[in-house]
């Protein structure tokens, strides 16, 4: 490797992503050549006073986000009116492509919030004290979260969030390989406490409604997803 | 929506134009709430928004305001740091703007040179050589004695 490679691998070696082999030849280089060695600090210099800069500088987005909740909402009222207004025949075939071409917006919402902050781990607040996560399922008036724990899983972490403008208790599960989340979010409205899975792209998700809840369950297979939403179907 | 401020930022680097960065994000997050059905399971949900603002930039072909960061100068919360930020941010908006948005990806908002590839779907040797132009090009826009010197290699840990 000469400094013209060197000079060339810089930004993998800087982003953490040059292989082993490179990177045993990268340093060696490196703890011969004082030029290129400056050069690299220098490269390093200018990254973290980058980041220093702006690390702090994150806007307020918070007016934004409402805006955007309150835009899905209008979505989805206005997609309602206009399926009303069809005639019923059509409204069947309507509603059926739309749930087999497209999931329903909560499952969307659902799907990329268990992406982001449990497959992706999106560093958030979490609690992990047993005691704390009583408190936050205290505040959705739940009860027996024991039992809605399916065998051989076991309660990792849990926090409040919004999903689809709509507060909901998130609750991470592992069984020592994968994490699963489930998702209560408050409700009034009609039982219907068949539990049914959907596909959001290649996400599974299992969900049931009851009277106060309604209940959808994420990661792993559809199996997977079942069995949680089975374990609190049951308890609810 | 706890990636909107991030998103925000970068938009806002990109732009220079506040209601043109908000309404850039706004369409980010609608349309990732629209076809998340289209997200590709193993590949990065962040890198996958960051994807879409791209995309939405591209297609919307703003024009791109110049306006410089102002503070005034009796400002009592402006310190150092205001400063630091003013003068990275005029560094930083004098290259061009495939350069600044490799730099914003790949060092403010974390990205891998892979994911950087992805989001702005370029090869990763295009990637890697802006990467080190724009570097090098921020390194000597910023004045000499504010730090760009040996010894900053423990801001991170690159072994």
């Amino acid at each position: 490797m000469n400094c013209k490679d060197i000079a060339e691998w810089a930004p993998l070696y800087l982003s953490g992503e040059i292989d082993d082999c490179r990177l045993d030849v990268f340093r060696t280089h490196l703890a011969g050549c004082p030029g290129c060695a400056a050069h690299i600090d220098q490269q390093v210099a200018v990254d973290a006073r980058l980041r220093n800069a702006f690390a702090s500088d994150l806007p307020d987005a918070a007016a934004l986000s409402q805006s955007v909740r309150g835009r899905i909402a209008r979505e989805r009222s206005l997609g309602w009116t206009m399926v009303t207004a069809t005639a019923a025949a059509v409204l069947f075939a309507l509603v059926l492509a739309y749930r087999t071409l497209r999931p329903e917006p909560l499952f969307s919402a659902v799907a990329l919030d268990h992406r982001m902050e449990v497959v992706e781990h999106q560093p958030r607040r979490w609690r992990t004290d047993p005691a704390d996560i009583e408190k936050l399922v205290a505040r959705f008036e739940l009860s027996n979260l024991a039992a809605m724990t399916p065998i051989g899983y076991r309660l990792e972490r849990a926090k409040i969030c919004g999903i689809d403008g709509t507060p909901a208790l998130h609750l991470v599960y592992t069984n020592g390989i994968q994490e699963f989340s489930v998702y209560v979010l408050g409700r009034a409205g009609v039982a219907n406490k068949i539990v049914r899975t959907v596909r959001v792209g290649q996400e599974h998700l299992a969900a049931f409604q009851t009277e106060r809840f309604e209940v959808i369950a994420a990661g792993g297979s559809g199996d997977e997803c079942l069995q949680f939403a089975r374990a609190a179907a049951s308890v609810l | 929506m706890p990636e909107a401020p991030r998103l925000l930022r970068f938009a806002l680097r990109q732009t220079h134009d506040i209601p043109a960065a908000e309404d850039l994000v706004q369409e980010t997050l609608l349309r990732a709430w629209r076809s998340f059905h289209q997200f590709r399971m193993g590949t990065s949900a962040r890198a996958w928004l960051y994807r879409i603002l791209v995309n939405a930039f591209h297609e919307q072909g703003r024009k791109i305001r110049s306006t410089p960061e102002m503070v005034p100068l009796n400002d009592p919360g402006a310190n150092s740091s205001t400063f630091e930020r003013i003068e990275m941010a005029e560094a930083l908006d004098a290259l061009p703007v495939d350069h600044r948005a490799v730099l914003l990806l790949g060092v403010v908002e974390g990205f891998t040179c892979r994911e950087v590839s992805e989001i702005l779907s370029v090869p990763m040797g295009t990637v890697m050589s802006r990467l080190s132009r724009a570097r090098e090009a921020l390194r000597e826009k910023l004045a000499p004695e504010r730090g760009i010197a040996a010894g900053a290699r423990s801001q991170k840990d690159i072994g």
